[in-house]
């Protein structure tokens, strides 16, 4: 029976098994594959999704959480196509090649893709996604494609198969169970049947003995295993009724033992692990304490209350040098640099004696000697009964920190190029100097060096150059003074000298002449030979000042005024400079509201063909007049106008009056006539000036080319090359330009040749004298000959008599311009002039 | 070794206190959270339980959709990390979200053209004007219905309720973004010793965080290098958004406020004050880069100047940190974010600063459902799902619960240092634009004239006076006694903040 429905179970088990294992490999070769392709391709659809949908976002936080969005589905697609390869790699080799070739390629557009977004450069992640990504996505898409189909014809044969070998089976299984069905159950019929009767008696008689009746005898028949437990089971009966009764009696008096015995052990047990418990726990804490403060890195010290050192941790060791040996019982004192003031020792002692804590910085020294900064904080320990017993140290090193607060505080105090002390430090050393002479009743003087031309080597042979130059004068300037003054730089190339300990002004002589002695001498740099001179102010404490910040001032004040006297020299500051420049101030505050006021005017000077006297043009020449100063002369305010910066708004003012006033005479038929106006250095640096010409011009409706920029060789050698484009551009704008007061300074033909001039200008000191000095005339012979040959105009100023003008059209000079022909004259005069000239 | 192991028993006592006390203080501080925390998922709870209402009484219809118009920069907030929130509503509820996107202007024309959108975005300076011409629901019924109101748990809930939510009494909006104007600046550029040193030979002073505008100037000056096209400023100047970067500077001219009108309705625009806020927000553009001035430069293209390293300082809201803090950004972990200078006042500095974009949740009087929009509301704004929903990579939404400033997830997304800062500058927030009916039009002159100004067509004190002019008739187009009626309620909810030393 047993073997029976043991074969019957192992062949419907192998069929089930084999059935399993082949949905298994269906599953495993054709379903899941096909599964995870169409996986695939969901998930890089979805990556070309949000590819084109990134260049179409215009708003920077959208993109960055696409961005976000993008990267994260292409690591999920490149995860996912990774574990496909290495599961389907031996069965589609070529197939999982392609894709891993595909995907590499398109992966690199789809990173520059998001690169770009990233940067907001969408017409870049457009590009790339229209031209360079779509085909390879397209290539993917079609590999999966292709894998798909491969996979589906597959699967259908195999599923077939599968079909055909499970009916075969099937109809062999169901032969075997039917015949297994009916043998089996024909033995079962028998079996029970014979068994029954038997357990049922035996059931009946062992009721019974369990009910208490030990005195029923058991039915024993046959000659089988029943038989064997009916006897068993009668021998067993007799000995188990007269135990029973001795058993009962000593259990009862065990258990009363075993009871008070537990009761007892229990307890004590209790007892001893709450003990044992309590002392390992402190054990523990005391030990890892200990460990924590031998291995910290700050340093620890541990004194009894008089200040022995009673332990010290390993950092302590390796900071200072010590070991524990070589400084027990010693007092901290032996570590003392010396350089701690006593107070601070005191007030730390103090401190924590009175049962508080302290905390600051100490220098102390090392075993080796070096100095060694920390930040110690000093605790009090006290007893249960608040009675100090000791005093903890915990000390950090602060050396490094130190190091680094006195490298800023040198940077910051000391000039990077000559190494001298820069002005706040220079400052701190005068009011420091200030104080002394306060306190000894003497004086002190400050000096204000500016080195003269070194702004002119700086521009002409650059900036290295001029920080070699620098570097030497501030040599110079050192060894020049005592070992006690200070020299320090304001910035650029202006110096600081603070002397102290002076009786009077003449102690400050030698030290004059030793500087002035010491520029005397050229600078040797790259081969040249350059003179530079100092111009010094000086101020005196306390006759020009009672603090740093005014003997500064007075001390510039009084180097101008030495620049003022033909430099290289020396100025003391006296109250007149200061009355100069309150008149300065005056004269500047008035200024400032002159166009509000209404005070500038322009005035008209015509401009004539030398030969004809045929009217050409007119220059503009401004005016101030207040009601306070009454008339003030340009020579005054223009120079103060350029130093502030109201010669912007002035120019500015100049321009629209006098392209406006020209408009109209060429409305009133005076078509042909230029107007010439002067131009401010400064206006020619502003980046925005050639779209103020372009404004005013517009607004005035002036033909450019009737507009003249006149300015002079100065502006041109401050900046040459920034000078050229501003003219450049200027002349874009189709006007004139041309050179002023020629002969007052370089009078360089290069400059002449290298900038788009149009008319070159005569200065009036020159033709002043034209007809009675000689050297006068060939000068200007020279300067007419010299414009011709560059093709430009040349006009004349300051003519004044008729010889002078027939000496000028001799030379062959183009135009004049002067009190011959007329005064510079209002607009409405001038109006009257020119109907008269009609 | 007995001494010793006495010696170390009391320094174990002392080491001891000490523990005990931040436990004590660790755990007090667990229980003010877990308590903080309780009301977390409740609203939404309730919204979800009360749309299931809805559908059973047949007042809703299963599968119904919900048509929500929502600013590009914001989708991703309302969408959540791979869609995560949408699918949560729609799974839960059955009722679709429509999502369609507007640029990142104001709403106000929008919602006046608009005839079937259920929910919309609005900057907290257009409530006004919404209100006033009806276009949208006024809240507090629905609120009461479904028992979710704002109000009851508004002061532990939401940053700045009454400038959030509120027009006067009246609930308009639901709180769904917490733009406070923020600066940016270069942390490595201004740690730099070389810098530290240059700065303070140049200006005699050490380099530090700016206090004042003047300072801040100073620093726009010195870091910016043109020629390396790097910017010391990368501050929007763009027609539309001039006023946020105005307005700090404007309103901490006096102590405590310097007020926009006084109570008469005049305006205080045109006064030193205006004109030195204004020559403050001109001077900034020296140091921008050429191209700051074009009329459609918005945050779009300053803000990724400063991701990319170009520039030393903008401002923005507290998103800017995470789009700052992504991997593919250059000033990853080199930016910090400071509070927003001040003016020095009696040698103490006055800071204020504003809600600049402000784009929360309103309901349009045109939709057919606006119980259903209220509810998927409160449910994207409960506590839980705000997380979510902030939390997304991008997104133009800042912090706008008190909970959302110690939010472990986005103090890890808007950096620690950026929430604490905004959670300190709350008091500190003026409310946004006028605050008044008419908003658009007083906005739109302050902005013509700074543009223009900016531009060089002007002066700043024309600007100021030009506005100021304007500002007078749209105050009696408006009417006057209305409107000084509803400034005096406005200027109740400036901050009265004590100045810093």
């Amino acid at each position: 029976m047993v073997l029976l429905v043991g074969a019957l179970l192992f062949i419907s088990n192998s069929i089930i098994q084999d059935a399993s294992e082949r949905l298994s490999q269906i599953q495993e070769e054709q379903i899941q594959p096909l599964a995870e392709i169409n996986k695939l391709q969901a998930k890089v659809d979805q990556v070309r999704v949000i590819e084109i949908y990134l260049p179409l976002l215009k708003d920077y936080f959208a993109l960055a959480a696409e961005v976000d969005r993008f990267n994260r589905a292409i690591i999920e697609f490149d995860s996912r196509l990774e574990l496909f390869s290495q599961q389907y790699q031996q069965t589609y080799p070529s197939e999982i090649k392609r894709f891993q070739t595909g995907w590499e390629r398109l992966q690199e557009n789809l990173q520059a893709v998001s690169q770009a977004a990233s940067l907001s450069d969408v017409d870049e992640a457009q590009r790339i996604s229209t031209y360079e990504s779509s085909p390879r996505f397209a290539s993917l898409s079609k590999n999966l494609q292709s894998l798909a189909e491969k996979i589906e014809k597959g699967s259908k044969a195999a599923y077939f198969q599968g079909v055909d070998s499970l009916e075969r089976k099937r109809k062999q299984f169901l032969s075997v169970s039917v015949i297994s069905v009916v043998v089996g159950l024909l033995l079962l019929l028998y079996f029970a049947r014979s068994l029954s009767k038997r357990i049922a008696d035996l059931r009946e008689a062992f009721q019974l003995i369990a009910d208490g009746d030990m005195t029923r005898d058991l039915p024993i028949r046959g000659n089988d295993e029943l038989t064997e437990l009916a006897q068993a089971f009668g021998v067993m009966k007799e000995k188990v009724s007269s135990r029973e009764l001795a058993l009962k009696k000593s259990r009862e008096v065990l258990e009363e033992r075993v009871l008070q015995r537990t009761k007892a052990l229990r307890e004590s047990n209790l007892a001893l692990t709450d003990e044992i418990a309590v002392r390992r726990k402190v054990e523990q804490d005391l030990l890892l304490l200990s460990k924590a403060v031998n291995q910290s890195p700050v340093s620890v010290i541990i004194t009894d209350n008089k200040g022995r050192i009673q332990y010290v941790n390993r950092a302590f060791e390796i900071n200072t040098g010590y070991s524990f040996q070589e400084v027990r019982d010693q007092n901290p004192r032996i570590f003392s640099s010396g350089t701690t003031p006593d107070s601070l020792y005191k007030q730390l002692w103090e401190t924590i004696q009175a049962g508080d804590e302290w905390q600051g910085e100490i220098c102390n020294r090392k075993k080796n000697g070096d100095l060694h900064w920390e930040y110690t904080h000093i605790s009090p320990v006290k007893s249960d009964e608040k009675v100090i017993t000791h005093f903890l140290a915990i000390k950090q090193d602060i050396d490094e920190r130190k190091a680094q607060e006195e490298k800023i505080r040198y940077q910051a105090q000391y000039d990077a190029l000559t190494d001298l002390p820069n002005r706040t430090l220079a400052m701190d050393r005068l009011t420091q100097v200030v104080h002394q002479a306060r306190r000894d009743g003497n004086k002190a003087v400050l000096m204000f060096i500016d080195l003269d031309g070194f702004k002119h080597i700086n521009d002409s042979l650059g900036h290295d150059v001029g920080d070699v130059l620098l570097v030497q004068a501030a040599q110079r300037l050192r060894r020049s003074v005592r070992e006690v003054d200070t020299v320090a730089r304001q910035g650029g190339d202006e110096f600081l000298v603070i002397m102290g300990g002076l009786n009077s002004r003449e102690d400050v002589m030698p030290v004059l002449e030793n500087l002035l002695k010491a520029f005397s001498v050229p600078f040797k740099i790259s081969g040249n030979d350059l003179v530079v001179t100092p111009s010094i102010g000086l101020a005196l404490y306390p006759d020009d000042g009672e603090d740093g910040q005014v003997l500064l001032r007075n001390a510039d004040m009084a180097m101008y005024q030495a620049k003022d006297l033909g430099r290289n020299t020396y100025f003391f500051y006296n109250h007149l400079i200061h009355e100069h420049l309150s008149q300065r101030m005056e004269l500047e505050s008035y200024l400032r509201h002159a166009i509000d006021r209404d005070e500038l005017s322009l005035a008209y000077q015509p401009i004539l063909a030398t030969d004809s006297d045929q009217l050409t043009g007119i220059e503009a020449l401004l005016r101030w007049r207040n009601d306070a100063l009454g008339d003030v002369t340009p020579d005054t305010f223009i120079p103060l106008a350029e130093q502030t910066g109201l010669i912007i708004e002035i120019g500015n003012w100049v321009l629209r009056e006098a392209c406006q006033q020209m408009a109209d005479w060429h409305q009133q038929g005076f078509n042909d006539l230029y107007i010439s106006l002067n131009l401010s250095p400064r206006q020619i640096q502003r980046e925005d000036f050639h779209q103020t010409i372009l404004d005013v011009l517009q607004s005035s409706g002036l033909d450019p080319s009737l507009l003249i920029l006149e300015m002079t060789e100065g502006m041109l050698i401050r900046n040459p090359s920034d000078a050229k484009r501003m003219l450049s551009r200027l002349k874009g704008l189709g006007v004139q330009l041309a050179m002023d007061d020629f002969g007052t300074g370089y009078s360089s033909l290069s400059n002449l040749k290298n900038y788009p001039f149009d008319m070159l200008k005569i200065d009036r000191s020159f033709i002043f004298d034209i007809d009675d000095d000689p050297s006068d005339l060939a000068l200007v012979g020279a300067a007419v000959s010299m414009g011709k040959g560059l093709g430009l105009i040349t006009v004349a100023e300051g003519v004044e008599k008729v010889e002078q003008q027939k000496l000028l059209v001799e030379m062959g000079c183009d135009r004049v311009q002067g009190d011959l022909h007329s005064k510079p004259l209002k607009a409405a005069q001038m109006s009257q002039w020119l109907q008269r000239s009609r | 070794m007995q001494k010793r192991l006495s010696l170390m028993s009391r320094v174990t006592t002392i080491v001891e206190e000490n523990l005990r006390r931040i436990i004590a203080a660790c755990f007090a501080l667990g229980l003010c959270l877990s308590l903080g925390v309780s009301y977390a998922g409740e609203q939404a709870d309730k919204a979800l339980a009360a749309v299931d209402e809805l559908i059973a009484s047949g007042e809703v219809t299963p599968g119904s959709a919900l048509n929500l118009v929502v600013k590009q920069g914001n989708i991703a907030n309302f969408l959540g990390r791979d869609h995560e929130l949408r699918t949560l509503w729609e799974e839960r509820t059955g009722v679709y979200l429509d999502i369609s996107i507007m640029p990142q202007t104001p709403s106000l024309g929008f919602i006046k053209a608009t005839d079937d959108v259920d929910v919309a975005i609005a900057r907290n300076r257009e409530f006004a004007d919404l209100d006033q011409q009806q276009l949208i629901v006024d809240l507090a019924p629905l609120a009461r219905r479904f028992d979710l109101p704002l109000s009851e748990q508004k002061s532990e809930q939401y940053i700045l309720p009454e400038i959030q939510a509120f027009v006067g009494e009246k609930q308009v909006a639901i709180p769904a973004g917490g733009d406070i104007a923020v600066l940016y600046l270069r942390k490595d550029l201004l740690e730099d010793l070389d810098n530290q040193v240059a700065y303070m030979r140049r200006f005699g002073e050490p380099l530090k965080l700016p206090e004042s505008w003047r300072e801040y100037q100073q620093h726009l000056e010195f870091f910016h290098r043109p020629e390396d096209k790097f910017y010391g400023s990368l501050e929007q100047r763009d027609k539309p958004s001039g006023w946020m970067f105005w307005m700090p500077r404007y309103a901490s001219q006096s102590f405590p406020n310097q007020y926009l009108f006084d109570r008469e309705m005049n305006p205080l625009i045109n006064s030193k004050q205006g004109v030195a806020a204004t020559k403050s927000y001109l001077a900034a553009i020296a140091t921008s880069p050429p191209e700051i001035l074009r009329e459609d430069n918005s945050y779009t293209y300053t803000l990724p100047l400063f991701a990319n390293g170009m520039g030393y300082a903008t401002i923005i809201t507290p998103a800017g940190a995470k789009v700052f803090n992504l991997q593919t950004s250059k000033v990853k972990g080199k930016f910090i974010a400071v509070p927003m200078p001040g003016t020095r006042i009696n040698n103490q500095i006055n800071r204020r600063t504003t809600l600049i974009y402000g784009n929360n949740i309103v309901i349009p009087s045109s939709s057919d459902k606006p119980e259903l929009a209220f509810l998927y509301a409160m449910w994207l704004t409960d506590p839980d799902v705000s997380v979510k929903a902030l939390s997304v990579t991008g997104g133009f939404s800042g912090p706008y619960r008190v909970r959302h400033f110690s939010d472990p997830q986005l103090r890890e997304s808007y950096t620690p240092k950026v929430l604490d800062l905004v959670r300190d500058s709350i008091d500190q927030v003026i409310p946004a634009g006028t605050g008044l009916p008419g908003d658009e039009a007083y906005i739109g002159a302050l902005n013509h004239n700074l543009y223009r100004a900016a531009n060089g067509e002007i002066s700043a004190e024309q600007a100021m006076g030009e506005t100021a002019a304007a500002w007078q008739q749209i105050t009696e187009l408006y009417g006057r006694e209305k409107q000084i009626r509803r400034w005096l309620k406005v200027i109740d909810r400036y901050p009265s903040v004590e100045l810093a030393h």
